[in-house]
């Protein structure tokens, strides 16, 4: 079944999270669950990295501005992977694993990518536009959502803030200035 | 209108909405979604061509090299032929345009839309 994003849903549902800056603790709602199978086939859910902050990027091969930002991803995996954080791609591609996975070996994604399907889109609002990505802290929270392409400095300072509020010690990683 | 045997040209105007491109019939990447006009088979009218415009290179600040794309308002034209014992009459043509959009900072999903054009054969 085609992917079918709703904008009215993503107005309706996420209206809290359209913000700038994280969200305080309090006000955030917690990441709906998933379970999605990554290249391997083996089944990925959300709860598995409760603990971690985790930058969910929805995306597609088909999408130039999510291809700027893979290579950020691929870097930020590796910079702040020890410190309780970890990237999970979900690619919306209607051709699958056929067309992702020479994608991601020409990328060097050193990241987890899962299959996206309708399901995962609606709950997470919608998914009208890619890129569209979400910053969980290590609770399984909503801290932000950025729809479209962001700068890499955006995303850098939300992983440091979120690492370092939950006391993950992100000071070593943090990025250096004119990251963008 | 057509006469049987004969040939006609059809456009087909085709209007974007402002701020987006869609990917040109032969975008110069293959990961992209090319525009592609997709005519239904079997009735009374041959498509024998269609032609796209020309595609504007465009750049944009998430490509390292110029996007080969459609933008605005734009029009594609169907060379038609009828069958020389074609039914004289109305009809329609049906046919699916499938396209994939993007504005400069994010891309909607791929969509098919069904264009219909109403024909005459004399």
């Amino acid at each position: 079944m085609p992917w079918l994003p709703s904008r009215r849903a993503v107005l309706t549902a996420l209206p809290a999270l359209l913000v700038t800056g994280c969200q305080r603790r309090t006000e955030r709602r917690v990441a709906p669950e998933f379970e999605l199978k990554d290249p391997g086939g083996s089944v990925v859910r959300l709860s598995q990295y409760r603990g971690k902050v985790v930058l969910l990027n929805f995306w597609a091969t088909w999408c130039g501005p999510c291809v700027v930002e893979i290579p950020w991803f691929v870097e930020f995996e590796r910079r702040y992977k020890d410190q309780g954080f970890a990237v999970l791609g979900i690619s919306m591609d209607e051709d699958g694993w056929e067309a992702v996975r020479p994608f991601m070996s020409r990328l060097k994604v050193n990241y987890r990518v899962l299959m996206g399907d309708d399901r995962v889109a609606r709950d997470y609002g919608g998914v009208d536009s890619l890129p569209t990505t979400f910053m969980i802290d290590r609770e399984g929270k909503v801290a932000r959502v950025h729809v479209g392409l962001t700068s890499k400095r955006r995303y850098e300072n939300d992983v440091v803030e979120l690492l370092d509020s939950a006391g993950g010690g992100a000071a070593a990683g943090r990025p250096a200035g004119g990251a963008e | 209108m057509l006469k049987r045997g004969g040939t006609a040209s059809a456009k087909i105007n085709v209007q974007l909405r402002g701020g987006y491109h869609v990917n040109s019939h032969s975008p110069n990447d293959e990961y992209l979604i090319p525009l592609r006009l997709r005519w239904d088979e079997g009735g009374p009218l041959k498509v024998l061509e269609t032609t796209y415009p020309k595609p504007e290179l465009r750049d944009y600040g998430f490509s390292d090299k110029p996007v080969s794309v459609f933008t605005g308002d734009f029009v594609i034209v169907a060379r038609l032929q009828a069958a020389a014992d074609a039914p004289t009459g109305t009809g329609v043509l049906a046919g699916k345009l499938r396209y994939q959009a993007c504005d400069a900072k994010s891309c909607l999903p791929p969509r098919t839309i069904d264009v219909r054009l109403p024909y005459e054969i004399r």
